[in-house]
């Protein structure tokens, strides 16, 4: 035992990219890959994690710097970074208990599906990556890795239950029978679902508009490199840098976006031959039965409502974050606000008046979670690639999947009674949510199957 | 060289891992030096009109149509239909 934990202290002290390639290719070899290819994985896995290091401190060389400028200059205390999904979900990666996390998704699906307590076979092997960051958020506050990866593995329970109760409603809306949606963020619909009534009492659903238009206008906004190149100049100009440097950081910021992406992208790349393993492997243990295939949420990502409203928001979510007491985030690579809007779109039907009320209801929320989560992300971005912000700088994310959820469950963790007494307020909600969707889920399947829906087109 | 484009939100996990996979049943044909795959944002597109011969929505309920050839990028993510989806690419690219 102790020749084991000290071989494993031996792995994990050689660095996080370093560790995680090592245990990527044995997962590999595990799994019947060929061994080039399991090495090649492996590689490539390292590979990512040194590269979002080398994005993300580019990001605080340039972006963090004049950030710095423009609180002296204005006042406005915003000392944390955002850095958006992509970085912070594949630093979750670089956390040494990460890769436990696959075989926990892959048995609480098994057994759920052994025990026919869900139809869903989640073969959305990116998203594991968000059941690491839950384990790990829960694990920093309480210091329990057994706690962390619990609650992360109840987050697979739930995640599976919400794609069973949603299938109709996501057929309808994409119209490709047979798949569901074990996306963490759509269990923001707890917390969502009484706003959503409210307002389908208040609001007629025909008021609505065409988005596909403006966004043909517009959608040039939505583009990283255009996105990050005038947010960049308005942070340079607000902390009183000269026209060439405005000039100059609108490009390094909008490199900045533009290379966050490129680099993620590798994660996937190297954890896509591993998810097609394990994906095969649970399927030849149900091949007699009938499941719906569990997707990411981009299936519904041709509809233009998200995007609209995702660049028209951009503007309200930077008034938010200079004026509202308290809050320490600059919004930057999450601008692009999807885990909100996207379970928006999800449970009012793509109807665009009442995804732009909940938007703008909800973003202060996301600003003080981003805020409350900042030392944490900082945390994981110096353990997991030695990134080193400056003194008196943080890294967080703003926009997080299931902001209110993971608030919730941390500070329950933590102790706190407001947490606690949030956790039962959850617990109460999440009874109502379930039952109602599941209601509302029956009414599509009776409208699908009425109108005799076309098969995937 | 022939372009295929595959489009998610981010550019990043879904469109990437049907990019992937793509890219083996390229490989499989003996056919990856004669095709790139790339994924991409979904709001980039229309930069890439000129360059791409080929175009694999995942979200093709709502979505505008492109001038290009498009096909279904579903079936590579849930396995089935997949051989038949590849086909359909091959000959658009004049490869089958």
């Amino acid at each position: 035992m102790d020749v084991i934990r000290s071989v494993f202290q031996w792995l994990i002290d050689l660095g996080a990219p370093v560790f995680l390639a090592i245990i990527l290719t044995l997962i590999g070899i595990v799994f019947r890959m060929k061994i080039t290819r399991a090495i090649s994985a492996g590689l490539t896995l390292g590979v990512a994690l040194a590269g979002i290091t080398l994005v993300v401190d580019y990001m605080l060389q340039n972006v963090g710097e004049a950030s710095k400028a423009f609180v002296e200059n204005t006042g406005v205390s915003l000392t944390a970074l955002d850095m958006g999904w992509p970085p912070a979900l594949g630093m979750a990666w670089g956390w040494q208990f990460a890769f436990l996390m696959f075989p926990i998704q892959i048995v609480v699906n098994l057994v759920m599906l052994a025990l026919r307590w869900t139809s869903c076979l989640n073969v959305d092997m990116w998203n594991v990556g968000n059941k690491v960051l839950t384990a790990f958020l829960v694990t920093y506050v309480s210091d329990m890795v057994w706690l962390g990866f619990t609650v992360a593995a109840l987050q697979a329970v739930a995640e599976l239950k919400n794609a069973d109760v949603t299938r109709y409603r996501l057929q309808k809306l994409t119209g490709i029978p047979g798949v569901s949606m074990p996306h963490p963020m759509f269990l923001t619909g707890i917390w969502l679902y009484p706003f959503i009534k409210v307002m389908d009492r208040l609001l007629p659903s025909t008021w609505n508009i065409d988005a596909q238009k403006l966004r043909d206008k517009i959608g040039v906004f939505g583009e990283n490199h255009v996105m990050g190149f005038l947010i960049g100049c308005g942070i340079g100009a607000l902390g009183g840098y000269g026209p060439s440097a405005v000039l100059t950081l609108g490009i390094q910021a909008a490199a900045a976006l533009t290379l966050f992406p490129m680099v993620a992208k590798l994660f996937t790349t190297a954890l896509t031959p591993v998810s097609e393993a394990a994906t095969n492997f649970t399927k030849r243990r149900f091949n007699d039965r009938e499941f719906t295939i569990g997707l990411d949420w981009p299936i519904m990502a041709g509809r233009s409502e998200h995007w609209l409203l995702m660049i028209l928001t951009i503007p309200v979510l930077l008034l938010y974050a200079l004026i509202l007491p308290g809050n320490m985030v600059l919004p930057f690579g999450g601008l692009m606000n999807i885990c909100l809007v996207v379970p928006l779109f999800f449970f009012t039907m793509g109807n665009f008046v009442k995804m732009a009320i909940g938007t703008i209801i909800g973003i202060p929320m996301q600003l003080y979670v981003a805020t409350f989560f900042a030392p944490y992300f900082t945390s994981l971005a110096e353990r997991t690639g030695g990134v080193e912000p400056p003194a008196g700088q943080q890294l967080a994310w703003f926009g997080m999947d299931i902001s209110e959820l993971r608030y919730i469950v941390v500070d329950a963790a933590s102790g706190s009674l407001i947490g606690i007494a949030l956790a039962v307020v959850t617990a109460v909600l999440a009874f109502f949510y379930f039952r109602g969707i599941k209601r509302d889920d029956l009414v599509f399947k009776a409208e699908l199957e009425g109108t005799n829906v076309a098969p995937n087109t | 060289m022939k372009t295929i484009i595959v489009a998610c939100g981010g550019g990043i996990a879904t469109s990437q891992t049907v990019a992937v996979k793509l890219g083996n049943l390229l490989d499989d044909r003996g056919l990856r030096g004669q095709v790139a795959v790339e994924a991409i944002n979904i709001n980039s597109i229309p930069s890439y009109l000129d360059t791409a011969d080929a175009y694999v929505s995942i979200a093709q309920s709502g979505e505008t149509t492109y001038d290009l050839p498009t096909f279904s990028g579903i079936p590579f993510l849930t396995g089935m239909g997949a051989d038949e989806e590849f086909d359909k690419i091959l000959t658009a690219l004049g490869l089958a």
